[in-house]
């Protein structure tokens, strides 16, 4: 390892917490409308660190309604980072419910939960998630839901192996001599006992969760224009890829930095809380 | 082996699986696969009659055992928009999805263990660690930007530039359009265009899993067995590429498993960026024109084909190393 983990993590919040105050921030004071489109002539396709023939300085320059592309780079980082966020902890909620199901439960459910696990982390996530976005009309709901559907696996897997540890464990049994109930038991006890590693995958899983939505918004099956999101302006790019590739290349410059950013803090809070051979594989 | 036994029967029981999700995703879903044949305008009774011919209208339990026994014996359905049956889309798709991922996943675990021992042989240098900060930046690239990226580069920016004419790549379809016009079927042809799909998977590929080698061959280089071969003579680079790398070969195949996935989502993108006629690109023109029997059997193919490379993962790895074979066994 070349950083410490402390190093990782410190880089990785910074480049998310400027990305997410920008985000939030930089349309509250923006001078116009980001959605709005007006004299396009004289803005359009504007490069990268130059002036629109109305005066206008450009820092990542425009697209081809004239539209200034950090400003809506910004904008679309509130949907995807707002996505991702809650796609992941929609996954994460889901696999420890499950994951605590069935380890407390144990018998016949446990072994449905883990075989369903198996099977659905058997196959890639992609393919999943075009199944879900496919059928139902596209929305960020419909991406939210699939991303949701299909990213709980690993949660479950590793609350599972935990809260079985933890179920068996002396403190626990004596909570129960104490006349505590199951919910509790289940509540206080093990959940808070089981949850570091699901932590780690969650995050993790943020990141995961945004390159997905803007690979479907991409693909024109997540959230739709005129709404921006990374993927979809990326998409939006296609057209004018060799006379003005700006266009499509400058918002993945914010995806990319947001999938290095939840890399670095996951790898690093795994080398810290996760015990070897626990990894999650999402 | 027992277990690898096991192992096999897990196969059709997860296609199973895969068919039944699939079929009760479509049922949940609005619409059917009537929707798409259905003109505007057309009569109520005509759009009944329609649904009656498709057995749309039967109860859902009797439609699922039509399908899946139609799958036994290997229908899988018509597909609309592409008016032939669902099976010979596929087969045209398959091959050419092989050969890139089989392409891509060669590349990527060549390409990514030979920058992982090359880091392993200079851990804690500079170099080092500058190559692990440009591969978690390469590892975090959608495949879809870094296609996008390869486009402009080596085509316009290629022509702009003056590269050199062996440098400017084709970037759409499988083949050339004028050759294959010609009836002329050339392997040169087929592999320039190639060469940018290939790049974009398995240079993120290779980034996602030097990380890995790069560790794998740490601590076999610190074993003891590497100190004692260097003490008999042995060069440096000997030792790395000769007799760490055989010892650490069984971790090492582990990596083709974990590089798997991403090779298969991201032909799906490299596939509809390079208008590249494979699996990928047959899924989304399904989609896109909601062709749904299209659509489950892309499915299906997907988990077959992800399911029988991550078995033949696991063959592998017993072969090379018996104590390996309970564990993938144990691994699901």
């Amino acid at each position: 390892m070349t950083a410490t983990a402390s190093t990782r993590v410190r880089i990785g919040a910074t480049i998310l917490a400027v990305l997410a105050l920008a985000a939030v921030g930089a349309p509250l004071v923006a001078s116009s409308d980001p959605l709005r489109i007006e004299a396009v002539l004289a803005r359009r396709t504007v490069a990268p660190f130059s002036l629109d023939a109305t005066g206008t300085w450009h820092l990542l320059g425009t697209d081809r309604f004239g539209r200034d592309l950090l400003m809506r780079t910004l904008l679309a980082g509130r949907i995807s980072l707002a996505i991702g966020l809650s796609g992941a902890l929609l996954a994460s909620a889901i696999g420890v419910t499950l994951g605590l199901l069935a380890a407390w439960r144990g018998g016949p459910i446990d072994t449905a939960i883990r075989w369903v696990t198996d099977a659905m982390l058997a196959m890639p996530r992609l393919v999943l998630l075009l199944v879900g976005a496919a059928l139902w009309p596209p929305s960020a709901w419909t991406v939210l839901l699939v991303l949701g559907a299909t990213g709980w696996m690993s949660v479950a897997r590793l609350v599972r192996a935990e809260a079985r540890q933890v179920r068996d464990a002396t403190f626990v049994e004596a909570a129960r001599a104490l006349g505590v109930s199951e919910r509790v038991l289940l509540w206080r006890h093990v959940l808070p006992n089981a949850i570091g590693p699901a932590i780690v995958a969650t995050t993790l899983g943020v990141g995961n969760a945004i390159l997905l939505e803007s690979g479907l918004s991409f693909l024109g099956l997540g959230v739709q224009p005129p709404a921006p999101s990374w993927g979809n302006m990326i998409a939006g790019g296609r057209e004018l890829l060799l006379t003005a590739p700006w266009i499509a290349l400058v918002p993945g410059l914010a995806l990319i930095a947001t999938a290095v950013a939840t890399a670095l803090i996951g790898d690093a809070l795994e080398d810290r809380l996760v015990a070897r051979g626990a990894r999650a594989d999402a | 082996m027992p277990a690898i036994v096991r192992r096999l029967a897990m196969i059709p029981a997860l296609l199973v699986f895969v068919v039944t999700i699939t079929f009760a995703l479509v049922q949940i879903a609005p619409g059917d696969a009537a929707d798409v044949l259905i003109a505007p305008g057309a009569r109520a009774d005509e759009i009944a009659r329609l649904r009656a011919t498709l057995q749309l209208d039967r109860p859902p339990a009797a439609q699922y055992a039509a399908y899946v026994g139609r799958l036994l014996t290997g229908d899988l359905g018509y597909s609309v928009s592409r008016g032939q049956p669902v099976r010979d889309v596929l087969r045209d798709a398959l091959p050419a999805t092989l050969l890139l991922g089989g392409i891509s996943l060669a590349c990527t675990f060549v390409i990514g263990i030979t920058i992982g021992a090359w880091q392993a042989a200079r851990r804690g240098r500079a170099l080092d660690a500058g190559v692990t900060v440009v591969g978690t930046i390469v590892g975090a690239m959608p495949a879809y930007w870094l296609a996008l990226l390869l486009v402009v580069l080596f085509t316009s920016g290629a022509a702009a530039w003056g590269w050199p004419p062996a440098l400017r790549l084709p970037a759409f379809g499988a083949r050339d359009a004028a050759l294959a016009a010609l009836g002329i079927d050339s392997v040169a042809d087929r592999l320039r265009h190639l060469v940018l799909p290939v790049a974009v998977l398995s240079l993120i590929g290779a980034a996602g899993i030097m990380r890995y080698a790069r560790g794998t061959l740490v601590r076999v280089l610190d074993d003891e067995a590497m100190r004692t071969a260097r003490a008999k003579g042995a060069s440096r680079s000997r030792v790395l590429w000769r007799h760490a790398l055989r010892s650490a070969s069984a971790p090492l195949i582990v990596l083709l498993a974990l590089a798997l996935p991403g090779v298969v989502s991201g032909s799906v993108f490299v596939e509809q960026i390079f208008a590249y006629p494979g699996m990928g690109r047959t899924m989304l023109l399904a989609i896109t024109s909601r062709d749904i029997p299209l659509v489950m059997g892309c499915t299906v193919l997907f988990a077959a084909v992800v399911a029988v490379s991550n078995l033949s993962a696991d063959l592998v790895l017993a072969a090379l190393d018996p104590r390996q074979r309970d564990r993938a066994a144990a691994r699901p």
